[in-house]
Formats: C-alpha cells, structure tokens, sequence
C-alpha cells in the first residue's frame, strides 16, 4: 500500500520532464578548414566553400570573418511550481584572416558543437 | 509520506501563483591555462595563438577601424541563477506580485590585444562586462 501511494506520488513529479536542443547554422566541415591554405587561399574561395560567413570584421585595409555553427542541449524538470533548467552551449568556429590583398593569413578553428550535453539540473556538464 | 503528501497538495494548489526556478547553463569553454602560459608577450604572433587556443569568439578592431591592430577575444560562462515569483489576486481587479531573482553574471573572457603585424602586445583575464565595457553579452 505504501509502495503504491508512493509510486502515484512519484509519478506527476516525473510529468514535466522534458529534453530539448537547438542549432544556429550548419556545421563546419573539417574537411573544408584542412584545405584552407595561408598565402594561397582567396576570401573569394573560402566563400565558396564555406558559403557566407556570420560575421565581417574590417581590421584597417585587412578582414576577418567568422563561420560558426552553435548547438544548444537543454534538460528541464518541472514540479509544480519548480522549474529546474540545465543548459550547454557549445560551437564549432572558424575565424580565418585576410590581407588587404584578401589572401588568407592565418585561421583559427575550434569544434566542439557536438560535445554539447544534456545534464541534468545540479549536474556539471562533461 | 505524510509530508511528501502535504508537499504534493500545497504544491498542486499554489501551482498557478507561485513559481520557483533554477537555471544551470554553461557556454563554451575556457581556453587551457597552460595554452595560455605558452603564449609570450611581445613575441607570440597571431598564427601561434590560433594554434594554441583555437578560435576565439570575437575579433575586435583596435583604434580607428582597427589600424592600431585588433584583439581577440575568448569567452566562456557557468551560470547559476535560482528565481522566484509569486502572485496573488486580491479583489476581482487587482492583484499583487513579487519576483526576484539572484544576480545575472555575465561572460568570463581572455582578451589578446595585438599590434598591426600580428604581434601579442598583451592579455588580459576577468569579466567581459570589465574588459569590454557595453559589449559583455556580444554573445548572447
């Protein structure tokens, strides 16, 4: 009986369970970044390859554009009037630099979208 | 049990005018400290700081449109913020609230400050709201 009042307790606490994720943009292709080459790639090549970029930034007579893909994992329990949210952000980028020649630079590329994770609500995220 | 059945009940009847919550969200990742301690002031260029730390989140220009050089910014946050909100009808048109909420904190930053040739003149280390003051949520 005490079992059984318990497990009706317990179940609408565990009604509001919920996982949900979210993207901005596609993710950056490894492939493309190994291509890129200092002193030989074109700006106009890079947006060939990895379409337009999120970002411009005009450095003088120099640029630097931004490519990223950013994924959101988010885990939630609601209990009654208790909301607990845990979210984890994480992105791929790639910044690559151009002379005022638009000639590649330097680049700089970081991927770690899908190491995003859903914790739950106290928990550290790996 | 008999407490965790009063709690179920007041919770079911306060559901629709009290609401407490807790939000854990983490963004990004701090760039590794023995990265950054290989990273020489004065003749570190940028290629070897992309190596070391990957791509920063920013690329800010220095001076006029960035002729003075530029700086690039990494930032991360772990943020963990308990809210609380209760409303209660008192007559039939009016209704009295309270919120509150624990304080908002913002993004966490290493800032490399570069000359025009590339070359590391600096980093900084702290709070992005400090570091670049009215651009701290140019991620969020």
């Amino acid at each position: 009986m005490r079992l059984a009042f318990l497990a009706l307790a317990a179940l609408p606490l565990l009604s509001g369970c919920f996982l949900s994720r979210s993207y901005t943009n596609d993710a950056l292709a490894p492939e493309a970044i190994a291509a890129l080459e200092p002193g030989r790639t074109t700006a106009a090549q890079v947006v060939d390859v990895l379409g337009a970029p999120a970002h411009v930034v005009e450095l003088g007579e120099r640029s630097a554009y931004l490519y990223e893909h950013r994924k959101m994992k988010r885990a939630g329990l609601l209990l009654f009037v208790i909301t607990l949210l845990n979210e984890d952000v994480r992105s791929d980028r790639l910044w690559v630099f151009f002379d005022r020649n638009d000639r590649l630079t330097h680049f700089g590329a970081t991927l770690s979208a899908e190491r995003a994770s859903y914790s739950l609500p106290f928990q550290d995220r790996e | 049990v008999k407490a965790l059945f009063w709690v179920v009940v007041c919770s079911s009847l306060l559901s629709g005018c009290l609401s407490v919550g807790y939000r854990r969200a983490a963004a990004l990742e701090e760039p590794a400290p023995e990265a950054v301690s290989r990273l020489v002031e004065g003749e570190a260029e940028l290629g070897q700081c992309l190596a070391e730390l990957g791509a920063p989140l920013y690329v800010w220009p220095l001076g006029d449109e960035g002729r003075d050089g530029a700086a690039i910014v990494y930032g991360w946050s772990l943020r963990k913020r308990w809210a609380f909100d209760v409303s209660l009808p008192i007559t039939r048109d009016t209704s009295a609230s309270f919120q509150w909420a624990g304080a908002r904190s913002g993004l966490q930053g290493l800032v490399l400050f570069f000359d025009p040739q590339w070359k590391l003149l600096r980093t900084e280390r702290g709070s992005l709201a400090n570091l670049l003051p009215g651009e701290e949520d140019l991620y969020f």
